[in-house]
């Protein structure tokens, strides 16, 4: 079963005082999702490492703009999240994240865990997501890793929930296509 | 059978020393909580006790014997500054000229003016008057450079 942070007692009252111990479990606790995420945006390990670096660093700064303790693991999404537009920014890639969707039909009700993949079939459902746009891919890895709300999705990527939504639904849409052009059960 | 999350997590689990490194570098840069309000004065007291401990140790305990006689030196020569202060006074006002000094310079003046000569006036050198007719029958003066 996926272990989200609604489910767990963070140290986040403490680390607002500064308590290294505290912010020690909260690092531990997320620096591999927060990584997987940013490296399945960036592509590039030294980038992921910048970025996850300077997303901890600015996290213990501006601890005081988390208006909720329970929100941490969104917050720090999104301002790992901010990071990587930074960094595309710098690379001339902003207008991929800026493309507009068209109409698309209401998502699907599924969860993270609904998708069972086989052993041998791992490396296609990466290939697969690669295939995504970057705006696509974000909230399915965020709906993946973290199994975050359409809400907090909303807040990680700065888009409105409906948009979110709409994006998930196409993404997982497109991705369960892709994947019934490999295989013909998904599960 | 795996989850997302699952193969995700697992694809990247090999960063995971980078970003312990990451994880210990960034909260080692955080102050422990009763050192986080330290006062920015007591470091500067902690810098100016250390200066002032090094600034002894290294130029003033290091040549001792050399600042003492300095001392001494200086010790003596105020003590003979003082000493010289009271009878200066009569000294300076013993130190004014005679009457008959003053006689033989007058004199010495004399003589060099009468070896000099008396002196001739000087005709004094009238500027060149301007010829004066009406302005109107005067020659412009045109230059050209």
């Amino acid at each position: 079963m996926l272990v989200v942070a609604a489910s767990e007692q963070l140290p986040v009252a403490q680390a607002r005082t500064g308590d290294p111990e505290a912010w020690d479990t909260l690092f531990r606790r997320y620096q591999l999702p927060l990584y997987t995420y940013v490296f399945e945006l960036v592509h590039r390990e030294q980038v992921t490492l910048d970025i996850v670096q300077e997303t901890f660093i600015a996290a213990t700064r501006h601890i005081g703009g988390l208006r909720e303790d329970g929100r941490f693991g969104s917050w720090l999404f999104g301002i790992a999240h901010q990071k990587c537009i930074q960094h595309w920014r710098r690379d001339g890639r902003d207008s991929t994240l800026r493309e507009e969707l068209g109409h698309l039909p209401e998502a699907m009700a599924s969860g993270p865990d609904d998708w069972l993949i086989r052993r041998e079939a791992e490396a296609d459902f990466m290939r697969l997501l690669q295939q995504l746009t970057p705006p696509h891919r974000a909230v399915l890895l965020l709906h993946f890793i973290e199994d975050f709300s359409l809400e907090e999705i909303g807040q990680i990527t700065g888009a409105a929930p409906g948009t979110v939504k709409s994006r998930l639904h196409y993404a997982k849409q497109a991705l369960r296509k892709l994947w019934e052009e490999k295989h013909e059960d998904p599960t | 059978m795996k989850t997302p999350r699952e193969i995700l997590l697992q694809r990247h689990r090999a960063a995971a020393p980078q970003l312990d490194a990451i994880r210990e570098a960034v909260v080692r840069e955080l102050n422990p909580p009763a050192a986080t309000p330290a006062p920015v004065p007591v470091h500067l007291v902690s810098w100016f006790r250390d200066g002032a401990s090094t600034l002894w140790r290294e130029l003033f305990w290091s040549c001792r014997r050399t600042w003492a006689g300095l001392a001494a030196v200086w010790l003596g020569l105020l003590v003979f500054n003082a000493l010289q202060t009271g009878p200066a006074a009569p000294v300076l006002a013993q130190a004014a000229p005679a009457a008959d000094v003053r006689l033989a310079f007058l004199e010495q003046q004399k003589l060099l003016a009468e070896l000099a000569g008396p002196r001739l006036p000087v005709p004094a050198v009238e500027p060149p008057r301007r010829q004066e007719k009406p302005r109107s029958e005067s020659q412009p003066i045109i230059m050209t450079v």
